[in-house]
């Protein structure tokens, strides 16, 4: 990735959701978003299911699950007999990833896209209420709530703000609270599919996969298709960070390797050593293997790298910088945003952070603190009630692979000077949505693959 | 640091039957479980259950089976549950 730089002619010619923002860099508002998409299509439960089922959608919010599957679940469901509930619509638009700004940024440029595939669900699967949930405090709140009440749609959409905390807007925790609980998740089953808002059969999908099923209600599984791959078709927003030129979200197609996203940013600001994919609990990629750069952004051939897809992030660590020691610092802030209540989450994490903390001091307890981190992390994985403690662990395994020359170092009492380095990477929320890094030109015609 | 007890690998394993599961969230690491269900329960360093397959235990044998069904009825949260498995034997 050195010496990389946006050359127009290969920019990907694939914005869709951020096509506003390559156009004239200024959100559509409701009549500039009519003009370029046309008015709002319509379709039923089955209709649309089968829809998204030939798109290949899968979720934005992280795990890749298929969305025709939930949208089939929560169908299933609706009232059959007097007395049962009526479907409703979330969508996560709360992105507590911190590295992450693809959310925000969607939700700024394009609003009424997301409104369009909220309202388009929420009209199929007969919903009774549309709730978009974003973080409290977010700076577009406001002219969110302005472009909703622009619109007039059957069911409108309810903006309600969740606490700006990193499981806050798991699925199941966003449910809770939306009940009138804590933001924090609950054990499933039941899913939200089963039993969610108010005890109602619930949609939970991220805002961009709603985007998408906007466009595909429009355009068709085909015209879907033409971008991104067999198994992971469509574009994808991905925040690319870290010390590159031009930071920001981009959208590409998915299938795009990992080297020509990070071209898009303009190269680095200084030399970089690896790729952090996946956000806070995602999985470090080491740019000394070659193959890392060719990598392509899709969930499979990520995790065949050792790494995920996950909410794409791809955060560029300067050289300068300890792996392990930024390691430590994520892990230390992931163990403060676990909501406490399973225990190898809430004791596992912290432990886990010590552990790797000691490591990086080199100090003598070090080699005794590895020799029991991968069995904490063994303890930690897939214990919880939600992911949040397997994306911790898979952080810490991510850099005793990666960076094994410097534990190396480490665990013979020579850490590096880096080792006492501050956090690289943003702890919390950013106060301004993240814009999307502008390309030299916005990309034209179509790219065959 | 306390020395984690790991489930035995007896033959029971792969026999047909219901398998626990524990809820983390309503386990409060009272580790009754382990206790009277050694063959598929262990505890780790805090005292939570480490089940066979992380939060689910594998198929219960006829042996165990009373075992478990006291496991479920002491563990004063509530976090366990004992699933019949979907084909019958
Ligand atoms: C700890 C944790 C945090 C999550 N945070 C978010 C989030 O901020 N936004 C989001 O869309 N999904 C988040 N998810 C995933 C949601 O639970 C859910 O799977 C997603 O919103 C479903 O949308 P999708 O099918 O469109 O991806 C999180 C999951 C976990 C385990
Ligand atoms: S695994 Fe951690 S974050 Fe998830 S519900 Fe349990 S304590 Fe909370
Ligand atoms: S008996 Fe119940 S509360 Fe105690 S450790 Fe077992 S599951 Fe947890």
């Amino acid at each position: 990735m050195t010496n990389a730089r946006v050359d127009a002619d290969r920019l990907p010619p694939d914005v869709r959701l951020l096509a506003p923002w390559y156009a004239d860099q200024r959100p559509d508002d409701l009549a500039a978003h009519v003009r370029r998409h046309g008015p709002l299509p319509e379709a039923g439960a089955e209709e649309l299911a089968e829809l998204v089922d030939d798109a290949g959608l899968r979720g934005r919010g992280g795990s890749g699950f298929p969305t025709a599957v939930k949208l089939r679940a929560v169908a299933a469901r609706r009232p059959r007999r007097l007395g049962s509930r009526r479907a409703v619509v979330v969508a996560n638009g709360c992105e507590g990833e911190p590295a992450s700004g693809k959310d925000a940024a969607l939700l700024h440029c394009a609003p009424h896209l997301v409104l369009d595939g909220i309202a388009i669900a929420a009209t199929g699967l007969g919903a009774s209420e549309a709730i978009l949930c974003v973080h409290e405090g977010s700076p577009g709140l406001e002219p969110l709530r302005r472009h909703a009440s622009a619109r007039h749609d059957p069911v409108p959409v309810r903006i309600e703000t969740v606490p700006a905390r990193y499981v806050a807007s798991e699925e199941s925790a966003l449910v809770q609270y939306l009940n009138g609980g804590p933001p924090v998740p609950t054990t499933a089953p039941p899913r939200p599919a089963e039993r969610g808002v108010g005890g109602a059969p619930t949609l939970v999908d991220n805002v961009e996969t709603l985007a998408h099923l906007a466009l595909i209600a429009r355009h068709g599984p085909t015209w879907f298709r033409a971008l991104g791959t067999p198994d992971l078709p469509g574009t994808l927003l991905v925040t690319i960070g870290g010390a590159l030129r031009r930071p920001g979200v981009v959208e590409i197609a998915a299938g795009t390797p990992i080297g020509d996203v990070l071209d898009l940013a303009c190269g680095p600001t200084e030399p970089v050593h690896a790729v952090l994919s996946g956000g806070y609990g995602g999985a470090w990629l080491g740019l000394h293997d070659p193959a890392t750069l060719r990598t392509p952004l899709t969930h499979e051939a990520l995790r065949a790298a050792g790494s995920v897809l996950g909410v794409p992030t791809l955060l560029a660590l300067p050289a300068r910088a300890c792996g392990l020691a930024q390691t430590a610092h994520l892990l230390r802030y992931l163990a403060g945003e676990s909501a406490g209540q399973c225990g190898p989450c809430r004791f596992g994490l912290p432990a886990v952070a010590d552990d790797v903390a000691a490591i990086v001091h080199g100090t003598p307890e070090a080699r005794r603190a590895h020799g029991r981190l991968a069995r904490r992390l063994d303890l930690v994985a897939g214990r919880g009630a939600c992911a949040h403690p397997d994306g911790a662990a898979r952080l810490a395994r991510s850099a005793l692979r990666v960076f094994a020359q410097d534990l190396k170092q480490h665990l013979a009492g020579q850490p590096c000077r880096a080792a006492a380095g501050a956090p690289v990477f943003p702890m919390r929320e950013p106060s301004i949505p993240h814009l999307p890094a502008q390309r030299a030109r916005p990309g034209t015609g179509a790219r065959s693959r | 640091m306390t020395r984690t007890r790991t489930p035995s690998r007896s033959a029971a394993h792969r026999r047909r039957g219901p398998q626990l599961s524990v809820d983390p969230i309503a386990c409060a690491a009272h580790g009754l479980c382990a206790d009277l269900l050694p063959d598929h329960v262990g505890l780790d360093e805090w005292g939570y259950p480490i089940l066979d397959h992380g939060r689910s235990s594998g198929p219960i044998g006829a042996d165990q089976l009373p075992h478990a069904r006291a496991a479920v009825s002491a563990c004063p949260t509530l976090a366990l549950r004992l699933d019949h498995p979907r084909d019958p034997s």
